[in-house]
């Protein structure tokens, strides 16, 4: 139990997880991604809501990968202590940053990162397991994704630094 | 001898039906389990690594990279586990990586990382899983008008980067790429920050 609690080193991480890659592909004999599962229950949402009834999820083993996530995650949450109720994004300040900012962050930054993964076929996870099994273009778009999110990741914290400066400066 | 032909011999399981479900969920458990221990579901912790303030995720990223490309490797070899890639243009890895990358900068959550953040207290993941079903009307939109355009103006990407001459050769990309990776991990090991 303990060894469940301590925090692993990032080759223990690897190792378990070229480990499930390499099993998820003997077990299921398709590419692993989470792209499927998440249309497939966002397109149950919005049956659900322009049909006005409740929705109906349709069962794949893509679903239940997911609904596997969702509880492994509470639980190893749990174990590791890393459970924590947060309602609004932690580097959102004042009423309004907790709230809208929270909300339109969330939407936008969700909505960017489906749209793209929509035009590359799969999203993140998937590429990470495409470009395990030799696959070009996954090791092409792994290297896109991680060059834009760095740069937009390294312009968003800058511009936040700058208004904190500017912030203590009116104080002074 | 007995041990190898068996080895030999294997094929990927391909699980089907209530089994494929059944396996799946238990699958996930674990998954997620693993997904909170790599620090994934925690978004502060995933743009701290995309800032460079950590190297633990890109440490990870490159030994995964490395040792399952050489895994996949010796398994394909032996039948066990089969390649599955996708044929797309090249402009919709491009583009798609690029507007992905975004997303991932400004909140450093991905699908599945939403779900597991979301599980772990973190409620307003369920605004990024919003954001996300409202991308697929509007890619169905993109598709339907602009898809063509894309694999118009742009050549298959998603080749394999498996040689044919075999897979222990020195003219085997697969095998270059995981060597690359490699070299990187441990140089970022050894001068990196050390892991606590």
């Amino acid at each position: 139990m303990l060894f469940l609690k301590k925090r692993w080193y990032s080759w223990v991480n690897a190792v378990c997880l070229v480990f499930f890659v390499m099993l998820g592909l003997y077990l299921f004999d398709e590419n692993l991604g989470f792209f499927d599962a998440v249309c497939s229950v966002c397109e149950s949402a919005q049956d659900a809501v322009e049909e006005h009834h409740a929705p109906h999820i349709d069962w794949s083993w893509h679903t239940g990968l997911l609904f596997g996530v969702f509880f492994g995650s509470f639980c190893g949450a749990l174990i590791h202590g890393a459970f924590k109720i947060a309602w609004s994004l932690e580097d959102c300040r004042g009423f309004f940053g907790k709230t809208i900012g929270t909300a339109l962050w969330g939407l936008v930054s969700g909505f960017l990162v489906m749209l793209g993964a929509i035009m590359a076929g799969e999203a993140f996870t998937g590429q990470i397991t495409a470009a395990i099994q030799h696959s070009a273009g996954a090791l092409f778009f792994l290297v896109t994704t991680l060059i834009s999110a760095g740069i937009t990741a390294l312009f968003i914290e800058r511009s936040k630094e700058k208004d904190s400066a500017a912030e203590k400066g009116d104080e002074q | 001898m007995n041990k190898l032909i068996v080895f030999s011999a294997m094929e990927p399981l391909a699980l089907s039906g209530d089994a494929k479900l059944a396996v799946a969920v238990i699958y996930g458990l674990f998954l997620g389990v693993l997904l909170v221990k790599c620090d994934f579901s925690d978004r502060v912790i995933v743009k701290d690594n995309l800032t460079f303030k950590s190297m633990r995720m890109l440490k990870l990223l490159l030994l995964t990279l490395a040792l399952g490309m050489v895994v996949f490797a010796l398994l394909r070899d032996h039948h066990v586990v089969q390649q599955h890639i996708a044929s797309l243009p090249f402009w919709g890895v491009l583009a798609g990586g690029i507007i992905s990358g975004i997303g991932l900068g400004m909140n450093g959550l991905i699908p599945i990382t939403a779900v597991s953040a979301l599980a772990s207290g973190r409620i307003y993941a369920v605004w990024s899983m919003i954001g996300m079903a409202l991308a697929l009307p509007a890619a169905n939109f993109i598709r339907n008008n602009c898809g063509g355009v894309l694999s118009k103006f742009s050549g298959n990407i998603n080749t394999t980067l498996a040689s044919e001459n075999g897979t222990w050769v020195l003219d085997n990309p697969a095998l270059w790429v995981a060597g690359i990776a490699l070299i990187l991990f441990i140089i970022i090991a050894v001068l990196g920050k050390k892991e606590k």
